[in-house]
């Protein structure tokens, strides 16, 4: 057996190795909070429904709509999940006061909440993102508008309804 | 690249010992901070190409530079994955593999070697697993709902596109969009055979590149940062010198 071989060979290495695949188990058993490099692997494994509705991030540079089919993968992932990460940002915030101030707390450790939480400042995200934006479509952003647009799943396709918000809205 | 992501912003993942990192504030002193990217991003991408400096001029030495990889590795990933971009997961081989540098002792290596081996079986096979523990194999609108739901930026905006189409004609024919998730589910467990024997490494290894394909055109994700696992299987079939072990090619 492999473990033997290595217990024969040197205990560090052993202990190390069982020390390792306990802690595996360990997390595996918990569920939930994870400690890297220790994770879950469950790669889509949570049940998925289709849904009625959706909301649809949609980005206009320029008064121009900007299509996924005109970007790489990654460049298309570079525009939109800084999008989300700043709709996200009430999340983000609402996990470190829920859950990790007080999990930190439990194991004795100070939390400096600056370190942890995020601040919505609309103006400074527009202007970095207009940039950046423009590095990625190699054109200057001279005008910007991005939008949560509510899309309705009928008749086996995405239906774009009436209800928009914009991203300020989102984090304020 | 940090240089590339240029981020201002972070999202808090669910993990102790990022936490614990979150607290030093290193990842906060890098938001808008163009020179603290440029000093990441080299120091990290220079640290194999280090490693390998010192070890050929000095092997014994060569084992501090891959701690030190293995620190640098632990900074790097662990920042650049708090910015938008891609999990940590997709990094593991980025956090584990310079342990396997750590070391000058050929058997030693070859032990971390084969551990990591069985690590990278795992994570497939623990992938499987989790499909039947959470029940996303059991749910035939799976594939369905979850390619409209990671596509439905691209879908919207591009309503007249090829992929669009075929996307479309995935997820309004669950059985055979369902028929993908269970193939992906059985080729993860495939990986099981690789605790009991090494005869199957390459069959296994044209699997894995085979998912990345796959990920990449039909989910979208670029997974390649996992490639580095793809060498223990290739080199999986060689043994210790017998100088080092009279077992030597029984081991395993």
């Amino acid at each position: 057996m492999f473990l033997q071989k290595v217990y024969k060979h040197s205990r560090w290495l052993f202990l190390i190795m069982i020390f390792f695949v306990a802690a595996q188990l360990f997390i595996n058993f918990k569920q939930g909070l994870v400690i890297s490099p220790f994770y879950h692997y469950g790669m889509f494994s949570a049940v998925s429904k289709l849904k009625d509705s959706y909301e649809i991030i949609e980005v206009q540079q320029n008064g121009k709509m900007l299509r996924g089919q005109d970007f790489s993968i990654q460049e298309w992932d570079k525009i939109m999940l800084p999008l989300q990460y700043y709709a996200g940002i009430n999340s983000n915030n609402k996990l470190f006061r829920t859950d990790i101030k007080r999990l930190l707390t439990k194991l004795h450790l100070s939390a400096n909440d600056k370190n942890f939480l995020l601040q919505c400042n609309y103006q400074q995200f527009e202007n970095w993102y207009k940039n950046y934006l423009a590095q990625i479509t190699n054109q200057p952003t001279n005008t910007l508008n991005i939008c949560f647009h509510q899309y309705r799943f009928t008749s086996n396709k995405l239906i774009a309804t009436d209800s928009v918000t914009v991203l300020s809205q989102q984090c304020n | 690249m940090l240089f590339q992501l240029k981020p201002i912003l972070f999202s808090t993942r669910f993990d102790l010992f990022t936490w614990l990192l979150m607290k030093t504030g290193i990842h906060r002193w890098l938001l808008n901070n163009p020179g603290g990217w440029l000093v990441f991003d080299i120091t990290f991408y220079s640290m194999p190409f280090l490693h390998w400096l010192t070890y050929r001029k000095n092997p014994r030495l060569a084992s501090i530079v891959a701690a030190l990889m293995l620190v640098v590795n632990w900074l790097y990933i662990q920042c650049f994955t708090l910015y938008p971009t891609n999990s940590i997961e997709a990094f593991t081989p980025w956090l584990l593999f310079p342990i396997l540098f750590m070391t000058v002792d050929l058997k030693s290596f070859y032990f971390i070697f084969h551990a990591l081996r069985y690590f990278f079986l795992y994570f497939f096979v623990s992938a499987a697993v989790w499909k039947f523990v959470q029940e996303g194999i059991f749910n035939p609108q799976q594939m369905s709902a979850i390619l409209l739901y990671h596509h439905k930026e691209y879908i919207a905006s591009s309503p007249a596109g090829w992929y669009t189409s075929f996307t479309y004609w995935l997820i309004n024919h669950a059985h055979l969009s369902y028929i993908l998730y269970a193939g992906a589910t059985l080729l993860e467990l495939t990986f099981i055979t690789g605790f009991f024997t090494r005869k199957f490494d390459k069959a296994l290894a044209a699997g894995f590149i085979f998912f990345l394909l796959l990920d990449h055109f039909i989910m979208r994700i670029p997974y390649w940062e996992m490639s580095p696992f793809l060498l223990t299987l290739l080199y999986s079939k060689y043994s210790l010198p017998s100088i080092y072990s009279s077992h030597a090619r029984k081991v395993m």
